[in-house]
């Protein structure tokens, strides 16, 4: 009678200790699973960060690239030593608008604007993250350097067709 | 005749058990093969990314230099005279030959029409090529 509860008993404790071994890999495999997904997501948002600031420029430039619509200097539209700002600028009924991309407040940003009007740097409209956004024009090749929030840099070439002096 | 003795239901769940390890053993295997290659492909994606993005990087450098190698290989930090190579590490900056896990490679090539220059510009990795395209710029007014 003895021996037969024992056994029972015993038998009890396997099964116990075969659930705990069960429960244990499952755990394991959600942790796995879940590991898994972080780095996915991580790298796939650090791709995004990396390539959409550069390839925003990018395209922004293709579209604006005609004589005299493209050029870069600082944020009030002087060669001083303001925000590193890219121009493009483009002509509505008559008036001549600028479109500015410049960094600031850890965001690349862009401001539409008319040419003579008064504009601030909090005015814009942020795109993406990014530390700094330096520009760089040697004859007609512009290279636009974005550095990223986990402090990579990014750059990103662009032959300009329609190329004039670096900063007016 | 009544048995007094307790009847145990051990062996009957530990069949069950059984049959939920097995079950869960097998959705697990498939699960890690998934996650495996989810991780697999990410990887891959971003280094297919990096590398479109040198080899357009590269394309606009070289049609800045309106075809000319040696300049080309001056700016984009490579080397060679006909065939120009870019070395790059795993954070995509160009480096020598040594510290490499990438490699650009751009190689003039016939576009075959007058005034029209091309080259073939390949990217690739350790396990083989990542990215190429083939650029074409206007030969003129010097450039030829």
């Amino acid at each position: 009678m003895i021996k037969s509860e024992r056994q029972h008993r015993l038998g009890s404790i396997f099964v116990l200790l075969v659930f705990c071994i069960f429960i244990f890999a499952v755990l394991l495999v959600m942790l796995l699973g879940a590991k898994v997904l972080r780095s996915v997501s991580d790298r796939s948002e650090n791709a995004f960060a990396q390539r959409t600031c550069v390839q925003y420029i990018a395209e922004k430039l293709r579209h604006f690239d005609a004589q005299g619509a493209v050029f870069t200097g600082s944020f009030d539209g002087t060669s001083g030593s303001g925000i590193e700002t890219l121009f493009l600028s483009e002509e509505i009924d008559g008036d001549t608008y600028y479109i500015r991309i410049y960094c600031y407040n850890g965001s690349v940003c862009e401001l539409f604007s008319e040419a003579s009007a008064v504009v601030s740097p909090e005015d814009g409209t942020a795109i993406a993250a990014a530390a700094s956004l330096d520009f760089e024009q040697s004859g007609d090749l512009l290279t636009f350097t974005a550095e990223n929030s986990d402090g990579s840099l990014t750059s990103m070439s662009m032959k300009l067709r329609c190329a004039r002096e670096a900063t007016q | 005749m009544k048995n007094d003795r307790p009847v145990s239901r051990a062996p009957l769940t530990l069949m069950a058990l059984v049959l939920m390890v097995l079950l869960f053993s097998l959705c697990t295997a498939v699960c890690v093969r998934v996650m495996v290659s989810a991780y697999l492909r990410s990887v891959s994606d971003e280094q297919r990314d990096m590398a479109a993005l040198a080899a357009e990087n590269a394309a606009e450098v070289l049609k800045s230099c309106g075809g000319d190698m040696s300049r080309f290989a001056l700016l984009a930090g490579g080397s060679g005279d006909d065939a120009v190579t870019v070395y790059y590490d795993e954070s995509w900056s160009a480096v020598s030959e040594g510290t490499r896990e990438y490699t650009l490679t751009v190689t003039p090539v016939d576009s075959g029409e007058k005034y029209l220059g091309a080259a073939d510009i390949s990217v690739a990795g350790a396990d083989g090529e990542l990215f190429s395209l083939r650029v074409g710029w206007q030969e003129v007014d010097g450039n030829e």
